[in-house]
């Protein structure tokens, strides 16, 4: 860690090491809170349910002892109740969507938890408790506030993800290019496209449908598979063109303008009511959630972007590439987008923390993710509904307030270490 | 000046085009079908009965412009028919149409739409009419291979012609002004938004009072957040070296992390919760047990003003959070600026210069703000109305979206789009007038 620390000033940074503690807490959920045991020893065989469950979600154990064979069906049965010789729970003995059909209808923290067993109740062990208490149908919170984690980090990185790949190419494409620098030979532009008219139909429409009828998604993925090589397609022929006219007319092409143009249009449609109406249509999975935030999200920062490349453009160091003979691209890639990269990090973690807003508002709404995952805005609703159940507010907001706390404090400090 | 305005204004219209296209195009991305919707909700409402009758689909049909073609032209493959969208219902064209990408032969797919609908209605396979894959179909009618539909619909698919070529090459149809897009967006243009697909009336007459109580609601909390933000702003980001300027950018940062919902909520908890204190109402507009409909202007509004104070002061609080952080960022950078040295150079007291050379300046991006959040005070804000069960826009609009009644989200979401497109041209002006600079070096 000290010599991470010496090369990356950054990694001092609490902002830093918190959502790193974040991202760690979110990726090892699984283990940290699982209503099956780490391990258990049963009959005298040794078990490890929680660990078996990643990759086989309907596993039955078949042991074999001395009273005969027992099979136990992983998910059927409440571990809590078995007779176990040893065993090693998850740091939260519960997963987020089950629900403890004894402890239903808002348990308090410190409240009387109970267990029925053949028939008797008796008080939880502190081992079993539900820490942070339960809500209205028996499901652990503190095992919520992990799949809260997970789901806003999942979704805050997966739409920033979408939004900065976009703004990446159109921000800095146009900041350096601006209106003058590309020429296009008219006729060869004109003659490449109409021969590409018929195939594009058929590459990006015909053949996704022709091929994947059945799943969207991957129509999806043809589809952008067929445009890289129509674009591709593209290049060659206008190449082969443009050398074959003899004519010297070239126009500008205003990239800059257009892109802009382009972004401005964008970014003047009312985000929140086009998230909400888009989730509510084509959303319900946490990739489609995150593609229709991330689409929301990309024209600030590509402005951000585009202003920072133009400022650097004009440099002299990136003159200087120019003139020992380096190519556009691979000086915008390698001298001029490094150069800009701070104020876009500002933008990108401003836009984590936005994006986990947006998220936390739908599940609130209940518009989000399917009802029964269980996220921060999803438990909140459930506290403003029952107000006497504090701890349903309580730590699913000092949850959302820290985790976009650090990525704005993030930013700020990003912003002014650069 | 007149001509940077006209070069704005020239710019609204594509955008206005983008906004109604995005909202025509999400309304038929949708899967339900408006027709069954909206004649489910109207039988049920009228006589207690599901069933639909020819006459009244037909009607709807038109005043919904189903019966014509979606866009001015339509681009599909050769094996389409240019007709499909004469198929009434929304599930069956998307049946067709995905049963005619498998076999790219229109008359075959109408004779195989034939056999299915051909299924007796006590045979347990009247959902082969829906299924989308061919080979389900061929599964299933091979597991009741004796049934006299089966052997039918067996010996058709094994006729499947499967022709790729003609769903490859497409055909360009110009449909003309008698389209769908075309007739919405004109009757739009005209103040007409169709018709709410959960009662069938008027959606221009359904929305018009709750306009006025979003728009009540959010332009005094946009009001009241500028009256704070500003002088706060201004405030602390004037000397930013002190503590207090810290302290207040942590404030905002902090502020500014919390979604609107978080605010509201805990607004609700301290100020109407039996167990903390109970001093305000928590939802709705008024008491209908107190609430007179004779009341003076002055009586109803001090009946309504403390269910007003929750909603206004969430709803500002947060935009408080982004205004205070942008005055004080703006106010801060404008210490180096010359024209504050010279003011300070001159011998000008402090406030004076805080409250007219810097304020000036800070007002832009002030400006900005205030006109692009117009039309979000139009649409209302979802999240607060929804919380305080206030019966506006936002709660209308979410009301929509979980009946799925996509002919008033898209309705509001283009009306809004207009406005904010309006918003922006605004401030543009407001910017010109109030910025010299741009003034003339634009002109």
């Amino acid at each position: 860690m000290r010599s991470l620390a010496a090369k990356y000033p950054f990694m001092r940074w609490w902002q830093t090491r918190l959502i790193l503690l974040f991202l760690a807490l979110a990726l090892l959920s699984p283990l940290l809170s699982n209503d099956l045991p780490l391990y258990a020893k049963v009959e005298g065989t040794r078990l490890f349910p929680a660990l078996r469950m990643l990759w086989d979600k309907h596993h039955v154990a078949t042991i074999e002892s001395s009273k005969g064979s027992l099979d136990i069906d992983y998910t059927r049965s409440d571990w809590r109740l078995m007779e176990l010789q040893a065993v090693v729970w998850p740091l939260i003995p519960y997963s987020a969507k089950n629900i403890d059909a004894f402890n239903r209808s808002y348990k308090s923290p410190w409240g009387a938890q109970t267990l029925e067993k053949e028939g008797e109740k008796i008080p939880l062990g502190f081992r079993l408790r539900h820490y942070l208490g339960t809500d209205s149908v028996g499901r652990d919170i503190a095992a919520g506030m992990l799949s809260g984690l997970r789901i806003s980090l999942g979704i805050g990185f997966l739409a920033i993800l979408f939004a900065a790949a976009i703004a990446l190419m159109f921000g800095s494409l146009s900041g350096y290019f601006g209106d003058y620098l590309l020429r296009f030979h008219p006729s060869a532009l004109g003659l490449s496209s109409l021969l590409l008219l018929l195939p594009a139909y058929t590459a990006l429409h015909a053949l996704p449908n022709v091929l994947f009828v059945h799943s969207a998604p991957l129509r999806l993925l043809a589809a952008f598979f067929f445009l890289l090589v129509l674009a591709w397609l593209f290049v060659l022929l206008y190449r082969f063109f443009s050398n074959k006219i003899s004519s010297k007319r070239r126009y500008h092409f205003p990239l800059d303008s257009l892109i802009s143009r382009f972004t401005e249009i964008f970014d003047s449609l009312p985000k929140f009511l086009l998230i909400l109406t888009l989730a509510v249509v084509i959303g319900r999975s946490v990739f489609w959630v995150a593609l229709v935030i991330g689409l929301n999200g990309w024209a600030s920062i590509s402005r951000l972007l585009r202003a920072e490349v133009l400022k650097n453009r004009n440099m002299e160091y990136t003159q200087a590439a120019l003139s020992s003979g380096m190519r556009h691209l691979r000086v915008l890639f390698r001298h001029v987008v490094p150069n800009a990269i701070g104020p876009f990090l500002v933008s990108i973690s401003l836009g984590i923390g936005t994006a986990i807003i947006f998220e936390s508002n739908l599940s609130f709404l209940g518009l989000g993710l399917p009802v029964d995952n269980v996220s921060w805005g999803s438990m909140i609703y459930q506290g403003k509904n029952n107000m006497s159940a504090w701890w349903l507010l309580l730590f699913p907001t000092l949850a959302i307030f820290t985790t976009i706390y650090t990525f704005n404090s993030l930013a700020e400090r990003i912003r002014k270490n650069d | 000046m007149t001509r940077y305005i006209l070069s704005r204004l020239l710019w609204a219209f594509p955008t206005l085009f983008l906004i109604s296209l995005i909202s025509f195009w999400i309304s038929n991305l949708s899967a339900t079908d408006p027709l069954e919707k909206l004649l489910r909700t109207d039988a049920e409402s009228v006589s207690g009965n599901t069933s639909l009758s020819d006459d009244m689909r037909k009607e709807w049909q038109k005043k919904l412009f189903l019966d014509k073609p979606a866009f001015y032209f339509s681009l599909q493959p050769l094996a389409f028919p240019d007709t499909l969208h004469r198929v009434v219902s929304k599930s069956e064209r998307k049946v067709l149409r995905k049963w005619l990408w498998q076999s790219g032969d229109w008359p075959w797919v109408v004779e195989l739409n034939g056999l299915a609908k051909a299924i007796p209605l006590d045979q347990t396979a009247t959902h082969l009419r829906r299924t989308e894959d061919l080979e389900q179909i061929e599964a299933a009618c091979l597991y009741n291979a004796e049934a006299e539909y089966a052997q039918a619909i067996l010996s058709h698919l094994a006729k499947n012609p499967k022709r790729i070529l003609p769903l490859c090459i497409p055909k360009l149809k110009w449909h003309g002004l008698n389209n769908r897009y075309h007739l919405w967006a004109a009757n739009f243009v005209r103040g007409d938004m169709g018709y709410s697909l959960t009662d069938g009336q008027s959606i221009s007459k359904k929305i018009g009072p709750k306009v006025k109580i979003s728009l009540s609601i959010s332009l005094s909390a946009i009001l009241l957040s500028i009256l704070v933000a500003l002088p706060l702003g201004l405030w602390s980001g004037y000397k930013p070296w002190m503590a207090r300027s810290r302290a207040a950018k942590v404030a905002f940062i902090a502020l500014y992390s919390m979604p609107s919902f978080v605010v509201a909520t805990l607004l609700l908890f301290i100020f109407s919760n039996p167990g903390v204190l109970h001093i305000l109402p928590g939802s709705g507009l008024s008491n209908p047990l107190v609430y007179r409909d004779s009341w003076s202007i002055f009586q109803k509004m001090a009946h309504h003003l403390p269910y007003l104070v929750l909603p206004i002061v969430s709803y500002a609080l947060v935009l408080i959070a982004v205004m205070g952080r942008l005055v004080q960022q703006s106010t801060a950078e404008l210490q180096q600026a010359q024209f504050m040295v010279t003011a300070k150079a001159k011998g000008l007291p402090n406030e004076r210069i805080r409250n007219v050379h810097a304020l000036r300046n800070v007002l832009l991006p002030v400006i900005t703000l205030a006109f692009g959040m117009l039309p979000v005070a139009l649409g209302g804000s979802v999240i607060i109305e929804t919380i305080f069960s206030i019966p506006g826009m936002g709660r209308e609009i979410y009301r929509a979206m979980l009946e799925q009644d996509h002919n008033l989200v898209v309705a509001v979401f283009t009306l809004v789009g207009a406005l904010t497109v309006l918003g922006y041209l605004l401030a543009d002006i407001f910017y010109a007038w109030a910025d010299p600079r741009i003034r003339y070096s634009e002109a």
